[in-house]
């Protein structure tokens, strides 16, 4: 029953990110005031692209070919391993918040790899860049999870969705400022303006996603919606999860699946409207946000001591 | 939920407002922010005197309010417009504000270790509030370090008077009215006479500056 | 007599005198009418002062307003203090501010606070002396810093206004961590104790010492320490003493040098007994005398160091409330007298020495000390105190300060503390240094030439020649009842009424100690 339910968020979540982003990129045109493309024009992008033969660079081996797919693999696992419909995990294992920090740093790991892989000056800067920011925010988020861990008593993320959707989770304003903490360390590994910094098409042309095309490329987009999806529905997963099922029979699941949409698709619209409000962070300063998200994070932990 | 947990949980709040009172970018706000800090401190008091059952508390809860969510601010206000638009007034700090966090949580936890060691059970039950009211005395400090501005340095002072008023409430409810209207009227005159000190260090050397006011050295 | 009336009569008076100023108007009202009011609190402070001060040491403690206000022997002494040097100070301010008014640098609504805030200033200090209750004794200390913020910054130059923001800041920091202290005395008293209302008190407290928790007073102790310690002017947290006591006007840097920092002692000596009731006297003692060895030597490099007169002057206050430190550190009876001794001397030779920095300073108009030369040609009666009060300020018989700082050498030794006298021998001698550099550049030597010759006015010497006429006095020959009133102080100091009944002579005691150790090492050679 459960392997049926994570193969189901698998595959929802993989169908759902083109439609994600093309509301995303839907939203923003109409707060600039201009029409904009359709909000499916993602899946004809993807569609086309993966017809379309694949030309690779004289020097790249075989880490940039086996790049896209781990890229992709790596949020589909990450994707059937949360709790999203049910306030316990599918698959249990993935559901370890040490799984998932792997797993959220394998892909980044790969990219940047494959970003200093190619010949290209631009995919070598956004890779950089891309490591820059894992070094920044990895370090609150896994303080954010690690304060749950110990408030909840175990380190799977379905107990903890389970906990505080009980309202059991205790001290409870260590709670509450980690999922401050988490929710801003998400919207910067979401990569969203202000801190899109390894796409960043105005300043290094798409970065590392310039040396792909065809299957590959498609792969890789289709990975990079993914991300952002599943980095929220990791904030959702664990501090919102109001709405999720917590028996497992089948009506309950697709209130629970339903629920998880609108609560997602409420998320996005917050960070639509945050990403065009704003410019993108020099990355120079980027230090600075990320610090404040880091005093938070260990606010939390000093709460989560204190037993505030 | 009510009793001892009810202040611990608004202590938390006190933290997490006097933060935002060492964040503010400009004085109003930074005003404005500490109004918001008093009425948690006020509600701290409140609810310690409804655990308590002092009714010593209950109206110095009030008295509180009256000074420090109304008056106090309204003086830094009218300070702030008496100094003029003069913009020194919101001189950026000294540590990237955004360090001051991580800072902040590192002088709790410090207070909490120190605070750990006492064993008083007027105070036992509500521990981490006694640990938040000694680490307020730090954070007014780091603030009055910190801030560049004069004016902002104020509000430090006035974070430290809240933190001992806390710590006051949590160790002594039971002490005379007497002593803690002395203490609150101790804590006006002086906001009064540092904000009379701000304006005429406007009024005669036309800077707010604290690294302006460096000559008296060695 | 109803001495407890006579003791609101005294808190009464200044207040009153303050308020009167206040609410006169600054311009209509000449300024001889404030100097009348300042005048009357001022001999009322006097006389009725003096006489509770006599009344404590021969009589019994005094209580007031219940037991809200105590004076017992040891107040007794710091009140006297302020009984004296006030007037003194107060009278010298009329034709220091007379000659400020002809000069231009106060108007008359300054005048008017000036005079309002020095009346305020004597009433907080006397407030802190006399309190009983520990937190109202916080809130006078608070007061007091409140009440010299504006006799700091009077004049309206930068500078000045800079050392008020630094003093009020500072202080007030300091002090409010003192609070932090008094209320966990308060707490763990109230715990104790079988009425918690009575735990305010100093008096009721005492008696219940040895019941309160141990690591509970030893961090009071410490908070306390160094809360009251920073108004006390104690190394490192002296930073406002050098600014604030030199930009203020003389007279009030003679008040704030010579009486200010005693009170501040006074509230440390306070807890110093708790605690010494409670965890015995080593800990108390340690953390005395590593304050106060930290401030004498540094202190002692940076008077060497400065070209401000009145800074020097300054500096040399934090070392001389550090040899008080060191002296309650040594501890015993011998060090406890010492430290009140050293108290009673500092303050009346540091109030002359500002005052006389004062009539320097209405000659040559500038405090920088390379400017200042010749002083006992230019104003001849003015150089010969301004010699005599540095001789007395180094320590050199038959001055006060001489008699104290052999107590402590005495008591260091007796103590066998070899380490912490050697240190400050060396920075007594670095002092002894730095004032007689002080005589030969600016007392001795030509005169500069636009300097008009010709003294100041008697007003402004009358003081002096009182603080110096009793500095005298208490070196030459300690007159019979204040030696008994600092062997009644130096009791209460050691608690010597619930440990030992009252046997004879406390400085008998205290000599005996000495020949005993005399006559151990003899045995041992």
């Amino acid at each position: 029953m459960s392997i049926v339910v994570a193969l189901l968020q698998a595959v929802l979540l993989v169908a759902l990110a083109p439609l994600v982003s093309g509301i995303a990129r839907k939203i923003r045109a109409k707060m600039h005031a201009r029409e904009g493309a359709s909000a499916l024009q993602d899946y004809y992008d993807l569609a086309k692209l993966w017809h379309r033969c694949e030309v690779r660079e004289g020097g790249s081996g075989l880490v940039s070919r086996a790049m896209p797919p781990v890229f992709l693999g790596c949020f589909i696992l990450i994707a059937a391993g949360l709790p999203l419909a049910m306030q316990a995990c599918p698959i249990p294992i993935l559901g370890d918040i040490i799984t998932i920090l792997y797993l959220m740093a394998l892909p980044r790991f790969m990219f940047s790899l494959a970003s200093i892989d190619s010949a290209g000056s631009y995919t070598a800067i956004g890779g950089i860049r891309e490591l820059l920011v894992g070094v920044l925010v990895e370090p609150s988020l896994m303080l954010v999870l690690f304060v749950m861990a110990v408030a909840v008593g175990s380190t799977n993320v379905g107990i903890m969705a389970n906990a505080v959707a009980t309202l059991q989770a205790y001290p409870m304003v260590a709670v509450v400022v980690a999922a401050v903490a988490c929710a801003m360390a998400c919207y910067i590994e979401m990569g969203k303006l202000p801190f899109d910094l390894a796409e960043a098409e105005q300043e290094i042309q798409e970065g590392p996603l310039a040396a792909y095309s065809g299957p590959s490329l498609a792969m890789l987009k289709l990975g990079v919606s993914l991300k952002q999806l599943v980095v929220a529905s990791l904030f959702v997963a664990i501090f919102v999860p109001f709405g999720a099922a917590a028996a497992a029979g089948p009506l309950d699941i697709l209130i629970g699946f339903i629920v998880y949409l609108v609560k997602v698709l409420v998320v996005f619209l917050l960070a639509s409207v945050i990403e065009n409000s704003v410019m993108r962070v020099r990355y120079k300063l980027l230090g600075r946000y990320t610090w404040f998200v880091v005093g938070i994070a260990s606010l939390s932990l000093v709460f989560l001591v204190i037993g505030i | 939920m009510f009793g001892y947990p009810l202040v611990n949980v608004l202590g938390a709040c006190l933290i997490i407002t006097s933060m935002m009172v060492v964040l503010a970018r400009t004085g109003r706000a930074a005003a404005c922010l500490y109004s918001l800090q008093s009425l948690v401190l006020v509600g701290v008091l409140a609810s310690l005197g409804a655990v308590t059952g002092s009714t010593e508390l209950f109206t110095w809860s009030a008295t509180a309010f009256a000074t420090k969510v109304v008056l106090v601010p309204a003086i830094l206000l009218y300070t702030l417009k008496k100094i003029g638009s003069d913009a020194q007034a919101d001189l950026p700090p000294r540590m990237n504000p955004m360090k001051s966090v991580a800072l902040v949580a590192v002088e709790v936890f410090v207070c909490f270790v120190v605070v750990s060691g006492i064993d008083l059970p007027t105070a036992d039950a509500a521990l981490p509030t006694l640990a938040v009211s000694l680490a307020h005395f730090f954070i007014g400090l780091t603030c009055i370090v910190i801030q560049r501005s004069i004016f902002k340095q104020i509000f430090g002072y006035c974070l430290m008077e809240n933190g001992s008023h806390v710590t006051l409430a949590l160790l002594a409810p039971q002490a005379p009215e007497l002593v803690e209207i002395g203490v609150a009227t101790d804590a006006i005159f002086a906001v009064i006479i540092l904000a009379v000190l701000v304006c005429r260090m406007a009024r005669y050397t036309h800077t707010l500056d604290a690294d302006d006011l460096c000559e008296l050295k060695g | 007599m109803d001495y407890s009336l006579l003791l609101l009569v005294l808190l009464g008076c200044p207040v009153a005198a303050a308020l009167l100023i206040a609410v006169l108007p600054a311009k209509a009202v000449p300024r001889s009418a404030y100097e009348a009011i300042h005048v009357v609190s001022l001999l009322g402070v006097a006389t009725c002062g003096l006489a509770l001060v006599v009344a404590a040491f021969t009589g019994s403690d005094i209580f007031a307003l219940g037991e809200w206000f105590h004076l017992d022997g040891l107040s007794a002494l710091f009140l006297a203090l302020i009984a004296v040097i006030g007037p003194c100070t107060g009278i010298y301010s009329l034709p220091y501010v007379a000659h400020d008014v002809a000069e231009g640098k106060l108007g008359p609504s300054q005048v008017k606070q000036y005079y309002a805030f020095f009346n305020l200033f004597i009433f907080s200090m006397i407030l802190a002396v006399t309190s009983n209750n520990i937190i109202m004794m916080w809130v006078s200390v608070e007061a007091t810093t409140l009440s010299t913020v504006f006799l700091v910054g009077v004049y309206r130059t930068k500078l000045a206004l800079e050392a008020a923001w630094k003093y009020v800041i500072v202080c007030t920091a300091g002090v409010a961590f003192g609070l932090f202290g008094t209320l966990l005395v308060y707490a763990n008293a109230a715990d104790v104790m079988a009425d918690a209302h009575q735990a305010v008190f100093w008096t009721s407290i005492l008696p219940n010492a040895p019941l309160m928790d141990h690591s509970l007073m030893m961090i009071a102790f410490v908070f306390a320490a160094i809360g009251f310690g920073t108004k006390a002017g104690l190394f490192p947290m002296h930073t406002w003493l050098p600014d604030a006591h030199s930009e203020a006007p003389s007279p009030v840097s003679g008040l704030l040098s010579g009486v200010l920092l005693k009170c501040a002692i006074l509230i440390i000596l306070r807890f110093y007994i708790l605690a010494a009731a409670n965890v015995g006297d080593d800990f108390p003692q340690l953390i005395m005398m590593i304050l106060g060895v930290l401030s004498v030597c540094y202190a002692a490099f940076e008077v060497y160091k400065q070209n401000d007169l009145k800074r020097k002057l300054a500096y040399s206050s934090c070392e001389n409330v550090g040899l008080i430190a060191v002296c309650f550190g040594i501890g015993g009876p011998l060090g406890i007298i010492a430290g009140l001794v050293h108290c009673v001397a500092h303050g009346l030779t540091k109030a002359f020495m500002f005052c006389l920095s004062g009539n320097v300073m209405m000659k040559y108009h500038t405090r920088d000390l390379s400017k200042i030369k010749g002083i006992v040609s230019v104003a001849p009666v003015t150089g010969v105190l301004f010699i005599l009060g540095c001789l007395a300020l180094a320590g050199f018989p038959p001055f006060a300060m001489f008699v104290s700082e052999m107590f402590m050498i005495l008591a260091g030794v007796a103590a066998r503390c070899w380490w912490a006298v050697a240190l400050v021998l060396v920075a007594l001698v670095v002092v002894i240094m730095a004032l007689v550099h002080m005589i030969t550049g600016s007392a001795l030597g030509r005169a500069p030439e636009g300097v008009k010759r010709g003294d100041v006015s008697p007003l402004a010497l009358v003081p002096e020649v009182v603080l110096l006429a009793l500095v005298v006095l208490l070196g030459v020959a300690l007159p019979g009842p204040l030696a008994g009133s600092i062997e009644e102080a130096s009791a209460i100091v050691l608690n010597y009424e619930s440990e030992n009944p009252v046997n004879g002579s406390l400085f008998d005691e205290a000599m005996a100690a000495l020949a005993v150790q005399e006559e151990v090492e003899e045995v041992v050679e």
